[in-house]
């Protein structure tokens, strides 16, 4: 019985040396880039068919900061929106519009940002090539069917932005 | 723009924050200086510097971390050089002091009792309030003058009323108003001759024989120390009469 115990206990240690030995390096990336909303927006109804952001329209619009701590490695994209994220039941069709704009900038180069900008189908894209703040204004509008009044109740829209590294 | 910091012992400003837009055609050149004076020379303590040459008019915001005493940061301003209009500007500044740096600020500081020492000292709120003596109160010493006047009267009176008395007992005795006509009775003068003659009523005076020998002083004095009347001298030195026979001394 005790020649067995020590026959086993050789086997296992042979067997442990034989084998190949994984080790895993692990390590965070903590993004540079970051999107904190400053005002959240307000639909302004100043006709029964349209919805807008507009201030003279009795809106508020949504104010977005993107803050980059390091300069040129990222682009934001923010989108408008193109559909209600919750609304009454809307039997016709709406049509969106939207516009993106710089609002204010930590710095005045980046003040060139607004005529580098690309825009496409509802989004904007930025090239954030100066480190600091930028703060963007999103202007929505959104029509129901052809001078057709919403129907009443909450709308919701949501506006994506989302920093994408270079 | 003026000088906005509290003017606070060890006032430290931390960092600027600024907000303003900037008006401008894209292709021009102007220079944003947005400035706080050196109160103690010439020059800025604190100066931003924002370029937009050949860029844009925009909305800058931005926070300039800084470390500077509050006591040198003088008058602010924000100007732009060039093209460029500025308007919606507004200059917030983050400070910090500490309430101690001062400690008559809080009685829990260290210190505070010593600096409340210095400054009531400063201020002469320790000094002696300006209170008369009441006993140099001219209505007081009217008063006093007053009440020993009435005293001195009082005394004079009783001495008065007593002199007279014993004048009067010594006139009645010489007096011979009123006597005439027992002078002039022959038997009143006879009563009095006789009364005149009784030898004994007279001899009681003459017969008296005194021992002689040595007197010793009676009276012995208990107290060790005599002590002065206070009220009395007081009393002196408010008698117009004694302060007069005092002075007659000198004259």
């Amino acid at each position: 019985m005790k020649k067995f115990l020590a026959t086993t206990a050789l086997v296992i240690m042979g067997a442990s040396a034989a084998y190949a030995n994984n080790t895993n390096i692990q390590g965070n990336v903590q993004s540079r880039c970051s999107i904190v909303t400053e005002t959240s927006g307000v639909y302004g109804n100043p006709t029964a068919d349209t919805l807008t952001t507009v201030a003279t329209d009795g809106g508020v619009l949504p104010i977005i900061r993107v803050d980059v701590i390091q300069a040129d490695s990222y682009k934001v994209k923010i989108s408008w929106p193109d559909s209600f994220s919750s609304s009454p039941t809307l039997t016709d069709s709406v049509v969106w519009d939207g516009e993106i704009e710089v609002s204010a900038v930590s710095d005045a180069n980046m003040s060139s940002y607004e005529t580098d900008k690309v825009e496409y189908n509802n989004h904007t894209e930025y090239d954030l090539t100066l480190s600091g703040s930028t703060w963007f204004k999103v202007t929505s509008t959104a029509e129901y069917g052809v001078d057709k009044s919403f129907p009443g109740g909450v709308y919701t829209a949501i506006v994506t932005s989302e920093c994408i590294p270079k | 723009m003026t000088n906005v910091i509290p003017q606070a012992l060890g006032l430290n400003v931390n960092g600027v924050y600024h907000r303003y837009t900037i008006e401008k055609d894209p292709t021009t050149d102007s220079v944003v200086r947005i400035c706080n004076e050196n109160p103690n020379g010439n020059g800025c303590t604190y100066l931003l510097v924002d370029d937009w040459s050949q860029q844009p008019g925009s909305t800058k915001i931005g926070y300039d971390p800084v470390s500077i005493l509050g006591e040198s940061l003088g008058k602010g301003s924000i100007t732009v050089t060039g093209d460029g209009t500025i308007t919606d500007s507004i200059i917030h500044y983050d400070y910090v002091y500490n309430t101690c740096d001062d400690p008559i600020n809080d009685p829990r500081c260290p210190n505070y009792e010593s600096a409340l020492l210095a400054f009531l000292i400063e201020n002469g709120l320790l000094d002696d309030p300006d209170v008369k003596d009441p006993y140099l109160d001219e209505y007081v010493q009217l008063q006093l003058d007053k009440q020993a006047e009435q005293e001195e009267d009082n005394a004079n009176e009783e001495e008065v009323v007593e002199e007279e008395k014993e004048e009067e007992t010594l006139q009645e005795q010489l007096a011979v108003g009123g006597a005439t006509e027992k002078i002039a009775s022959i038997a009143e003068q006879n009563a009095m001759m006789i009364a005149l003659s009784q030898a004994p009523k007279l001899n009681s005076y003459y017969a008296q024989d005194i021992q002689g020998g040595e007197y010793k002083d009676t009276i012995t004095l208990k107290d060790n120390e005599i002590v002065d009347n206070k009220r009395a001298l007081r009393s002196f030195s408010n008698d117009t009469k004694h302060r007069e026979i005092v002075r007659s001394q000198y004259k």
